[in-house]
């Protein structure tokens, strides 16, 4: 792949738990290139969030684990980076917005006082009068009204919505190259959820960043996404251009995934995918999907498949699909 | 293997050692307490016994722990002061949470109306003095003995419950299972005991644990100065005063019963500590 | 809402509970078998002379306006007379209060700093063996009543290795500096008097140190759950993606947050700070208000018992105050969000 901005190989990362580890990723591989706009679906709980925040290097250690996998961003080991460079990386290379906008600010601080300190430390500016305006230019790229007063106040006196614009101008304070968005709005409604995802697709276009999206709702990532992985269960069990994988989803998890959405056109309603996510304690041996796929063959219990490329855009990890993989 | 429910808890309990061991020191006192006659190597020395030719020993194996002026053992007397010291926390204890619990839960279930506001006001009054300084009061002015001194610690100790179970009882009012009760039109008193209530217990029965170290602790303090249980029966924090007057020299007559004190508060810290992480567990 | 307005109605809260203090404290007192007048005159006053004490002092009203009429003299700065001193009980307290203010304030000051500081070192090396350490230690420390830490600091300290002094506020040689405040440190320091404040200051060392002990540990442990519980939190690892530096995420935007629950606790460990005053100043001879106190109550000495708890709810209510005001400032969800749903 040519002008590769992030690649992950294999990354395995477990949570030192009482009495043992949960074995949350188990090799998650993705790549991104420059000025990409990348989906990560599944369900709640399937490694997500993990991934992104081991990619950050802001995993916490202990109770996180690295136990395997490289991580590259712009041809740099970003795993064997000294914590001066991953804050050189955090400030230039990659940024991300929180999950939870309400938990990702500081309930103690002002919304200023962590805007000026992200953009002091991310610019290497001191000038406080410089930082100041800066400030107010970003919150307005953000389209937040009356910057001034909201460089004021405090995350409690702000609605759902305006925390999470902060939370993007938090983020893009500084020009990035990646951006990670973990389920933006997902907290908010509808009508909200999609003006901060129209905000995110613009301000991407206008800066030429490359945006991960992560989301466990397809129709976002059907909108707003020009590639897709899906994960299940700490693996990527396929990876293909988004109209591909929604034309023909190849993986019984996607598949299963996609018969889940309502369809407007009102045929039959929407299918539950039968049991739930494994137990990160003891996960099931091989294919993680095998104890929930009506599909399972032997092999599915004793071997874990690799991703095998259908063709040059459609890449699923299932013994379904290739004969070596059998 | 499938294990019994009991077992289960035992498994998530005895994982942290501390709960252990805390488990231990509150069986110990509470075995010497009972069997105090039989253990003490004294039982005798507990009453008004004098033997001015054995007064201050140092510890010794006759008398692990020396003997005090009156020639009595000190380690006797220290197993027959638990059953006081027990007999304090269980019976307050007894006193406190049915009245400081029901009250917090009037006060919780009827938010913002009159019985919330009568029973939250007087009890943050209660609040608003340090609990050891009213007691002391309550005590002087009464007959000093154990059981004013457990009316006193009593009439100190129920508005943390009562804070307590209010907190628990504002949020629980909204979940949906009070909710449909109310919907069945269940009586109030059921909403409030069977709905609301079994969901405090684990917090209560913790902080229980917990404040038995802390009543005891406060009854010694009220014999301390000569306001609990009266002499010749042993207590506590009268035989620590009574010691302090001969220190250093005869050290041991008040730093022993000093360290029981200790040990006894310690051992239902770590218990209560323990009890928590299972309830925590449990629910996680 | 406006801290202002937070300020004013936390004061006025306060003056309410001050007030019920009072009828508690006034109904308690009220509790003591026997007439007053009659153990205030001895067994051998005449009966008109009873009765028109009885009459003087109310006693043949109901109890509200007894209540009233007390009230009414305390506002007039009138605590009636102390049996045990013999003079007015207004005087016993301006004795006797500054001394106990001091010794309260120095325990307190080492608890909230050594315990802030006990916390912190034990989170930064969370389960390695100087954190073990310390919560043993803690564990401990929590568990010791004052009067035995005293007892054993008396017994180390004070007799086998004489360092620092185990009787009252001033070595017998030197002279007490002029009073100014009542409090010996700041006394001697008004009057240059370097000699007795390092002397005050090494009186005031053994009493605080068991005063504070408890709570030390009590403000170490809350500081260690509440830094490891927050260093957990989505804040704390975005400040870290924003880019900014380490040193910065720990010492602001995680310590600040974090020692919101150290201080809430400040005013419970000042509860039992001023309660266990009672028994430590017997211990060290301390001339404060809290020894005065157990005396008078030995000798149910109404009036001064009186006295004694509210003065000290005062000052237990105003520390409250503080603690409160400093939360409100460290926290804007508690100064600016209206309290109740």
């Amino acid at each position: 792949m040519q002008d590769v901005l992030l690649d992950v190989q294999d990354l395995v990362v477990h949570f030192r738990v009482y009495g043992g580890y949960l074995k949350v990723l188990d090799g998650v591989t993705l790549q991104v290139r420059s000025q990409e706009r990348v989906g990560l679906v599944g369900e709640t709980g399937c490694g997500k969030t993990t991934t992104m925040k081991t990619i950050m290097g802001i995993l916490p250690q202990p109770p996180g684990v690295i136990r395997g996998g490289r991580i590259f961003f712009r041809g740099q080991n970003v795993l064997a980076m000294r914590p001066q460079e991953l804050e050189r990386l955090r400030r230039s290379g990659i940024s991300m917005i929180f999950q939870d906008p309400t938990a990702a600010l500081n309930p103690v601080f002002t919304i200023g006082e962590q805007l000026e300190d992200a953009i002091r430390y991310a610019l290497g500016r001191t000038d406080h009068a410089s930082i100041r305006e800066r400030a107010i230019e970003t919150l307005r790229s953000v389209a937040l009204p009356d910057p001034l007063r909201i460089l004021e106040s405090y995350p409690v006196q702000l609605s759902g919505g305006m925390r999470q614009r902060v939370c993007i101008a938090l983020a893009l304070a500084s020009p990035k190259e990646l951006l990670i968005a973990d389920e933006p709005g997902t907290s908010l409604d509808v009508t909200i959820q999609d003006q901060i995802l129209r905000l995110i697709h613009r301000l991407a276009e206008d800066r030429k960043m490359a945006v991960i999206l992560i989301s466990h709702s397809l129709g976002v990532i059907r909108e707003w996404t020009e590639r897709v992985y899906v994960m299940y269960a700490g693996t990527i069990v396929e990876e293909a251009v988004t109209q591909e994988l929604f034309a023909q989803p190849l993986h019984p998890y996607t598949k299963a995934l996609i018969a889940c959405v309502p369809k407007l056109t009102g045929e039959g309603i929407a299918e539950g995918i039968p049991g739930r996510i494994p137990d990160y304690f003891e996960p099931p041996s091989g294919c993680r999907f095998h104890p929930r796929c009506p599909y399972a063959l032997d092999i599915c219990r004793k071997e874990k498949p690799k991703l095998f490329a259908v063709c040059e855009n459609h890449r699923v990890a299932c013994f379904l699909f290739g004969e070596e993989n059998r | 293997m499938r294990r019994t429910r009991l077992g289960r808890w035992w498994y998530k309990f005895s994982r942290n050692p501390l709960s252990v061991v805390g488990l231990v020191i509150v069986a110990f006192i509470v075995f010497c307490a009972i069997f105090a006659p039989w253990v003490a190597p004294y039982p005798e020395h507990a009453g008004p016994y004098v033997n001015y030719g054995e007064a201050n020993k140092p510890p010794s194996l006759t008398h692990p722990f020396g003997t005090d002026v009156f020639g009595r053992d000190v380690l006797s007397r220290v197993f027959f002061a638990f059953r006081s010291s027990l007999l304090m926390g269980v019976v307050v204890l007894a006193i406190v949470v049915p009245v400081g619990v029901t009250l917090g839960l009037l006060a919780g279930y009827f938010k913002e109306s009159w019985i919330d506001i009568l029973i939250m006001r007087i009890t943050d009054i209660f609040l608003s003095v340090p609990p050891l300084i009213l007691a002391l009061a309550i005590t002087s002015v009464l007959k000093p003995n154990l059981t004013n001194a457990m009316i006193a610690v009593s009439v100190m100790w129920w508005p943390w419950y009562t804070r307590l179970v209010y907190g628990m009882a504002t949020s629980l009012r909204n979940e949906y299972f009070v909710q449909s009760a109310e919907l069945i039109g269940a009586s109030k008193f059921h909403i409030l005991f069977r709905e609301i209530l079994p969901n405090c217990v684990s917090t209560i029965l913790t902080k229980m644990t917990l404040d038995m170290g802390w009543v005891i602790l406060i009854g010694a303090a009220l014999s301390f100065v000569g306001l609990g249980e009266q002499p010749p029966k042993p207590a506590l924090g009268t035989m620590v005063a009574d010691g302090a007057k001969y220190l250093p020299e005869y050290w041991w007559i008040s730093v022993f019963p000093g360290l029981a004190i200790m040990l006894i508060v310690l051992g239902f810290n770590l218990l209560g500590d323990g009890i928590g992480d299972l309830f925590s567990l449990e629910e996680a | 809402m406006h801290f202002s307005r937070y300020i004013v109605r936390r004061l006025g809260y306060s003056i309410f509970v001050l007030i019920g203090l009072s009828i508690v404290v006034f109904i308690i007192a009220r509790l003591v078998p026997g007439d007053p007048a009659r153990a205030a005159l001895g067994p051998r006053a005449t009966q008109e002379a009873v009765e028109a004490l009885r009459a003087k002092l109310h006693l043949d009203k109901p109890i509200y306006v007894q209540y009233f009429f007390w009230l009414r003299s305390v506002f007039q700065g009138d605590f009636g007379e102390s049996l045990y001193t013999r003079r007015p009980v207004v005087e016993d307290i301006k004795e006797f209060l500054p001394a106990t203010l001091e010794l309260a304030l120095f325990a307190g000051l080492f608890m909230a700093v050594f315990g802030l500081l006990l916390g912190i070192v034990s989170a930064r090396y969370a389960n390695t063996w100087v954190d073990n350490c310390i919560r043993v230690l803690a564990y401990i420390g929590i568990a010791t009543p004052a009067f035995v830490v005293a007892i054993i600091l008396i017994l180390l300290f004070g007799m086998y290795y004489e360092v620092f002094p185990t009787i009252g506020r001033l070595s017998p040689g030197i002279a007490a500096p002029p009073r100014f405040t009542g409090l010996m440190t700041l006394d001697s320091l008004l009057s240059g008097n370097w000699r007795a404040f390092f002397d005050a200051l090494k009186h005031l060392f053994l009493p605080a140190l068991s005063l504070s002990l408890g709570g030390l540990f009590q403000e170490a442990r809350i500081t260690r759950a509440s830094m490891l519980e927050n260093a957990k939190r989505d804040f704390v690892s975005a400040a870290r993606a924003y880019g900014i530096p380490e040193r910065v995420v720990v010492s602001k935007y995680l310590f600040k947050p974090s020692i919101i629950p150290t201080v809430s606790i400040l005013g419970l460990d000042f509860a039992s700070l001023i309660g266990n005053a009672f028994l430590v100043e017997l211990l060290f001879n301390w001339p404060g208000l809290s020894r005065y106190g157990i005396n008078v109550m030995l000798r149910k000495d109404i009036e001064a018992i009186v006295a004694v708890v509210m003065v000290l709810g005062v000052v237990f209510t105003v520390v409250n105050i503080l603690v409160d005001l400093v939360v409100a400032y460290l926290d804007p969800r508690i100064r600016l969000v209206e309290r109740g749903e």
